[in-house]
């Protein structure tokens, strides 16, 4: 069984090899003239102000943690979906409550408005 | 573990690596000649006849292009994130059928399998590695210290991860009903019916999800060019630039492929043509399909995109998994 | 043979990106060092025959949980937020339990040891495959599955009373 995992390594090792030879080749090959202008940051001409990286809304993180909550019960999904017809009605009501669950949590999302764009 | 079985483990990869690098060139051609057509343009014409030597132009010159690096970006990442966007592409072909087992035309004593390798969980290692392909666009977002590139890499990770959900879900219809998770039971499952004839709203689901994930119009917002200057890639040029170009036509190909295996009964087909054939006409059609879709589609907006995705995608993917339970369990 | 080599490889690495993750001043490199350790087990999941765990612990882990880490450090603007030299009462206090928890580690996997050698903790054949965990999950496990999904409710109720507070 663990054969079937060597190709996948192999691959890896080509894959990361690749990248990282076309990415230093071409580093290397392309003449350079640097420039005060070139090297700062493209913000359609205008000269940078500040960094960039200031904060962001908080909007984002809890899209983010829907995604763990959502991405996690998938995940149990995975083994319910392939055993579904050896399980039966009873798999379907296991799932069924486990979802409906889940789905509660996302009307109650919803219903605050967490999912709005203000 | 022999060294001959190595030799042709490494040269199966290689075939298919060198595929997929040709057919990613060439649909950067493809894109351009179709999106010319359909808006009564010729495209691409000086580069060989009909501009078919066009993808080899843009790589020479890419190849060749001055590699900026910003004074405020940060190094490793730079140099890192288009590394990190094209190998979980790379990895997903290690699983990804292109035919039945063959003996290629009596050449070989005894049939091989047209892919790299075969798992127990193939679906779960094509998901695990699309999770992966966040990082390449966050990293590079931020990397560059960049102020439309970080707000084009944030959002599109907010897309990516909002629509994973409904990309994964839309397939357990198929999962249930042919009951494995390896791509070729999956096919040969589909010998008698298709599984888009079951599944209908799961194609469409897995399509719908699949463009979202590609960040193409009408999905494309992360990189708009026309107010985000192309968005979390801004300051990338030479071959960092087409690395993240070649991670996402890569995942056209990964997609097209995909929804061929799992929807339209990926190389089965009358035996008028080889099964081979059948399914790279297959993948063509979803790949058309993509194109077509960014020649007619409008781009959202990022309140409508995400409204989308939670209020309206996600809970029909749910609603798709119980009503493709309920009804499995009345047909038995 | 070749799979001992590669996990000493896999730990290994594991343990470099670990210690890089609590060396690194910069919030986002210790956040992509943790990702590297995640990857690392998952790859130890694979030598050790339990594949769905090793893509689970990828899809979750990698591909969900440490998106919200990067998610939390980039939009706080951690990263200016430098390191402050600890105090040394906290520094103990944080070594100590860092030992009791490895101690604690030891003996569980200790115990297993003593206990499937002995006969008394039975792994089910094919043990780490997707059939027989949803076997047990949906059998034997069914009542701390479905309160995994109210600790998932409750992960989620959160979230938004913490990340709506803010906004009203």
């Amino acid at each position: 069984m663990l054969a079937g995992y060597l190709p996948v390594l192999i691959l890896a090792i080509i894959a990361v090899l690749f990248a990282a030879v076309t990415l230093f080749v071409s580093n290397f090959i392309g003449h350079k003239k640097p420039s005060e202008d070139k090297l700062l940051p493209y913000e359609c001409g205008n000269v940078p102000v500040g960094t960039a990286r200031e904060r962001f809304p908080v909007r984002f993180y809890i899209y983010a943690m829907l995604f763990i909550v959502f991405d996690v019960e998938v995940a149990f999904m995975f083994p319910w979906a392939v055993l579904f017809k050896g399980l039966g009605l009873l798999g379907l009501i296991e799932m069924a409550v486990f979802v409906l669950i889940l789905l509660l949590g996302l009307l109650y999302v919803w219903g605050k408005g967490a999912l709005e764009w203000e | 573990m022999d060294l001959g079985m190595l030799v042709f483990i490494v040269i199966k990869i290689l075939v298919v690596f060198g595929l997929v690098m040709l057919t990613v060139a060439y649909l950067t051609l493809l894109e351009r000649k179709v999106l010319a057509h359909m808006q009564v343009r010729v495209g691409p014409m000086f580069a060989g006849p009909h501009g078919i030597l066009q993808p080899i132009a843009d790589g020479i010159k890419l190849f060749f292009k001055e590699d900026i690096v910003t004074k405020q970006a940060d190094k490793v990442f730079y140099f890192l994130a288009p590394a990190l966007s094209i190998i979980p592409v790379l990895m997903i072909f290690a699983v990804i059928p292109f035919g039945d087992k063959t003996t290629l035309f009596g050449l070989l004593k005894e049939p091989v399998e047209l892919r790299i390798t075969g798992l127990r969980i193939d679906i779960l290692y094509v998901f695990a590695m699309s999770g992966l392909a966040t990082y390449g666009v966050v990293f590079g977002g931020w990397s560059q210290n960049n102020k439309y590139a970080l707000i084009g890499g944030i959002r599109e990770a907010a897309q990516l991860i909002s629509y994973e959900v409904a990309f994964t879900l839309s397939i357990f219809g198929v999962v249930m009903v042919a009951g494995t998770l390896q791509l070729d039971k999956i096919v040969e499952a589909q010998r008698n019916v298709w599984f888009i004839v079951y599944q209908p709203v799961g194609f469409l689901i897995f399509l719908t999800a699949s463009v979202a994930e590609l960040k193409r119009t009408p999905f494309d917002l992360p990189e708009a060019e026309s107010e985000l200057v192309a968005g979390f890639h801004a300051d990338y040029s030479s071959m960092k630039f087409a690395m993240f170009f070649m991670a996402e036509y890569a995942s056209i190909v990964v997609c097209s492929c995909l929804g061929t295996l799992l929807f339209l009964g990926g190389w089965l087909g009358p035996s008028i043509l080889p099964p081979f054939v059948w399914y790279l006409i297959k993948v063509f059609v979803l790949i058309f399909v993509i194109i077509w879709l960014r020649a007619t589609y409008p781009r959202l907006r990022y309140d409508q995109l995400m409204k989308f995705g939670w209020k309206f995608l996600i809970p029909v993917s749910f609603l798709n998994i119980f009503v493709t339970a309920i009804v499995i369990l009345l047909v038995r | 043979m070749i799979s001992t080599y590669l996990a000493y490889l896999f730990s290994g690495l594991a343990v470099l990106f670990a210690i890089s993750t609590i060396l690194q001043r910069n919030p986002v490199y210790s956040a992509a060092s943790l990702i590297g350790v995640m990857v690392m087990l998952a790859c130890n999941y694979v030598l050790l025959n339990a594949e769905f765990i090793a893509a689970i612990q990828i899809i979750v882990y990698v591909g969900a949980i440490m998106v919200l880490f990067v998610f939390v450090i980039m939009l706080l603007n951690l990263e200016r937020a430098k390191r402050e030299k600890l105090l040394i009462s906290r520094r103990a206090v944080g070594v100590l339990l860092g030992l009791a928890l490895s101690l604690k580690l030891a003996m569980v996997g200790y115990a297993s040891k003593i206990l499937i050698e002995s006969g008394r903790l039975k792994i089910p054949e094919g043990m780490g495959s997707t059939q027989v965990i949803g076997k047990y999950l949906f059998s034997n496990y069914l009542l701390p599955f479905e309160v995994a999904s109210l600790v998932l409710l409750v992960g989620l109720i959160g979230a938004v009373v913490l990340g709506k507070r803010e906004a009203s």
